[in-house]
């Protein structure tokens, strides 16, 4: 050694200094924070109920919080069904009545925070299946292992289900409770027959809107692409509702089923504009979730034509647009263009003025 | 089975009470538990990329088979090989023998015990729940256990010493078996389950009494731990070893004392403050994230210093990387030190942390620093001690050299391929992407990640398969003095 000694370092300098060095710093970022920071439980945070911990106790066990965070960042607008929950930065108050807070460091998978109500307890039932079966590019672990031998799902899975519902508190607990309220007036309509209550679903506007994209051999190509890649759990290779997801998320006790595209009955049900929405938006009180942060408009566009060419064999041969099912008969708006409703007032001279469309409002009649 | 490695079963007494009985005995253990750990990194990786794999089979579920990774890498691999290096290095740097080699040798067969503990509990999803602090509070206990009787025999051999002079690496040593429990009992919260769930039939974590607060102070609480079990256990770990192993394999004298001490109380001063960054953008306070900001910038100081001192150390005697296989190992993990501590402040910087937190990135940089940092001076150290202790020769030099390549090529592939993927994921998720549609775009990475996860898997068993042979038909080493019996050239 070269140099001479500072001062020598002896085992009491160094066993005492390293001592009250880590006992200062553990005073200053672990005790300073415990006696100075406890936040009030925010709005949205309420105690689980004994399923609701006996769920997240499972959800620990399995290790979710590796890949799902339970925290929205400032920068965060994208979470799962994050039009809802939008703007929803986490609050230390959020974590209030739980032990171990399960934050997470990563996101393989989507954050959580805000997961309850997003989707139907259905939907759940069928992706703690085989995510595949309701996202076909997930790389979440399939939990078959809580499903008994006639693959139905056994306490465990209804204890998860619980907890991932309860995520969001109070505000996870409105959007569950009107999803159920929404599934069960879904289907009491449907038993009087009246199948026609599913439009209340979807704004007026939307049911006069038509399909922008020219239903183009490209268009058609390209939403086969998106159904086959996205849609095919629950509606099925063939389109006929009959993917495996069908099973748990419709069908077996009269709840709402994936839609039978090959039913010409189901094509003449919606328009354009509804399957838009409903693909956009989801549908509310059913299995089917919202793809708007997942699709572009064009796809969802695309994919709206190619539902269209299902009954007549677009998914066995190359769609093309003669294969495509008429629309329901109804009075189409055209949709304002962007650089019109941008334009001031007719003082100003521009050439696109006379493009101006009939305002939506004076030819909706639903 | 050879005749020669009966000789070393042929007292059984002696296996536990011979001279550095114990190193040994840690070393093997951690070289046993690496091939483990290494191979259920290797399913996790497969998982990331082909999720139905082991589908259905619920002990290799992704959640479970990533925490027995990242434990049995922690602290079965590398605390194993560390404490086993600690229990050769310390009596040589004190001039004396191992205060006792049979309490070193119970605190092994403790830890053990611990292992197969861990890989039944986590693999049936007994777990705390909180990263890194993942083993249920009955192997809290044990891993307290082990670190206290440890640090007592090594306090006790440090104690006796006949050399009066205090070298760098027993500072680190003293400071880490001190740190380490505190460190482990507070991060923990291990008072937590004696006052309210054992006896009272509170209702705990998984069947099994956990230590944890509630609320978002547990947060605080749990990265404190999680980011210094690496500060005041793996780090001042593996410097220790570094300090003491690179000098005498090129038999120079350390390059500078003040350097040293710099490094040291720098070291423990800047550490303890850094955890709060793994959760900067939590609801958690303000002035604590600039503390860990600040902290971690201030960590240049002792890693700069410590590579700077082993650096110059080195010069006029680069060239004895080809002659040595222990000293490539450490000087390539000090240059993998580098990289390290370079990333980890720009990382915990509040504009980086947007781009990169969440994302592969993490996962990245965190095999830099225990798999390229620490496991290559934990392999520097195996290499080292192993022939020294046994007095025989690496069985093959060649097969180690291969060994290092693998590892090497490995490593780089993996880090590289998921830091990668981890710019895709922030870039994508900044521009307004959802986690999910990323997912196809990081595939391929995932998938020459796995690819380099099976070469590292392959490194650490050619390298217990290399030991094992040393062990029982290796040359045998006559009337050398014990650190000269490494160099193989």
């Amino acid at each position: 050694m070269t140099g001479k000694p500072i001062f020598r370092m002896d085992v009491p300098t160094v066993a005492f200094g390293a001592m009250i060095v880590f006992w200062s710093i553990i005073f200053v970022v672990v005790a300073l924070p415990y006696l100075t920071f406890r936040p009030p439980q925010s709005a949205d945070a309420r105690p689980l109920t004994v399923q609701e911990e006996r769920g997240r106790k499972l959800y620990a066990a399995n290790g979710c919080y590796y890949c799902h965070s339970q925290y929205l960042r400032a920068q965060d607008w994208t979470g799962v069904g994050s039009f809802r929950t939008i703007g929803r930065v986490a609050q230390a108050g959020d974590y209030y009545y739980q032990q171990t807070p399960l934050l997470g460091t990563e996101r393989t998978g989507p954050d959580l925070s805000q997961e309850g109500g997003v989707h139907t307890d259905e939907w759940h039932l069928a992706h703690f299946r085989n995510p595949r079966y309701t996202f076909p590019k997930s790389i979440m672990p399939e939990f078959s292992f809580y499903y008994n031998a006639g693959d139905e799902p056994g306490p465990e899975i209804y204890d998860l289900v619980a907890y991932v519902q309860s995520l969001g508190g109070r505000a996870a607990d409105d959007r569950t409770a009107r999803q159920r309220t929404l599934k069960q007036k879904l289907l009491t309509e449907r038993a009087k027959g009246n199948q026609a209550i599913i439009h209340e679903w979807f704004p007026t506007t939307w049911r006069n809107v038509r399909n922008p994209m020219e239903p183009t051999q490209r268009s058609l190509l390209h939403g086969k692409t998106v159904f086959l890649t996205n849609c095919i759990g629950c509606h099925g290779l063939n389109g006929d509702g009959k993917g495996p997801a069908s099973r748990w998320v419709g069908g077996v006790d009269g709840q709402p089923a994936p839609r039978n595209f090959t039913d010409i009955t189901s094509h003449q049900l919606f328009s354009d504009g509804e399957l838009y929405d409903a693909i956009l938006f989801g549908v509310d009180g059913t299995a089917m979730p919202a793809w708007g942060d997942m699709l572009t408009v064009n796809d969802i566009w695309d994919v709206t034509n190619f539902l269209r060419t299902i009954p007549n064999g677009g998914l066995q041969r190359e769609p093309t647009a003669d294969m495509m099912v008429s629309a329901p008969d109804y009075k189409p708006i055209e949709l304002t263009p962007l650089t019109t409703m941008l334009t001031p007032p007719p003082a100003s001279p521009t050439p696109s003025g006379g493009e101006l469309a009939t305002p939506p409002a004076a030819t909706a009649t639903p | 089975m050879s005749r020669d490695f009966q000789d070393v079963l042929a007292t059984p007494s002696g296996v536990f009470t011979t001279e550095h009985s114990a190193a040994r005995n840690w070393l093997l253990s951690a070289i046993f538990w690496l091939t483990i750990a290494d191979l259920v990194g290797l399913i996790a990786a497969i998982e990331m990329f082909s999720p139905d794999a082991f589908a259905g089979i619920p002990w290799l579920e992704f959640g479970r088979v990533r925490q027995l990774h990242t434990n049995g890498v922690l602290f079965l691999w590398l605390s194993m090989a560390q404490i086993g290096a600690f229990l050769y290095i310390v009596p040589k740097l004190c001039g004396t023998k191992l205060h006792s080699e049979m309490l070193g040798n119970i605190m092994m067969v403790l830890w053990n015990v611990l292992g197969i503990g861990a890989v039944v509990t986590l693999l049936n999803g007994m777990t705390q729940g909180r990263e890194y602090a993942e083993l249920i509070w009955p192997l809290d206990v044990m891993v307290m256990i082990g670190v206290l009787g440890t640090g007592y025999n090594i306090f006790r051999t440090i104690l006796a010493r006949k050399e009066k002079k205090l070298f760098v690496s027993l500072w680190y040593i003293m400071g880490t078996m001190i740190w380490m429990p505190t460190l482990y009992f507070i991060g923990n919260v291990m008072w937590e389950p004696i006052f309210n769930q054992i006896g009272t039939g509170q209702a705990n974590w998984a069947g099994f009494p956990s230590g944890s607060l509630q609320g978002i102070d547990d947060v605080i609480w749990q990265w404190f731990y999680g980011h210094n079990v690496l500060g005041y256990w793996f780090t001042t770990s593996g410097v220790a070893i570094t300090y003491y192993i690179i000098p005498v394999i090129i038999r120079s004298p350390l390059y500078s004392h003040l350097l040293s001490l710099i490094g040291f109380w720098s070291l423990a001063f800047f550490y303890g403050l850094v955890g709060q960054h793994h959760i900067l953008s939590t609801p958690t306070p303000g002035w604590l994230k600039t503390l860990a900001v600040l902290g971690s910038l201030g960590l240049f100081i002792p890693v700069f210093t410590f590579l700077a001192n082993i650096w110059l150390t080195m010069r006029g005697k680069w060239g004895k990387i080809y002659e040595s296989l222990p000293l490539k190992f450490m000087i390539v993990g000090t240059i993998f030190y580098f990289i390290t501590c370079v990333q980890g402040p720009f990382q915990s910087i509040q504009g980086f942390n947007r781009l990169i937190h969440f994302t592969n990135w993490i996962p990245g940089h965190a095999h830099l620093a225990l798999l390229g940092t620490f496991s290559f001076m934990a392999m520097g150290a195996i290499y080292y001690i192993i022939p020294v202790v046994m007095r025989r020769r690496i069985y093959n030099p060649g097969l180690a050299e291969i060994q290092f390549w693998l590892i090497t090529v490995g490593f780089l592939l993996m880090m590289i391929s998921l830091q990668i993927a981890g710019l895709i994921q922030g870039a994508a998720w900044l521009n307004g992407q959802t986690v999910q549609a990323t997912l196809p775009e990081i595939k391929p990475y995932m998938a020459i990640r796995a690819v380099s996860g099976a070469l590292i898997v392959i490194s650490g068993i050619l390298q217990a398969w290399n030991i094992y042979k040393t062990m029982t038909v290796g040359e045998r080493v006559v009337g050398l003095a014990p650190s000269a019996a490494e160099a193989p050239a």
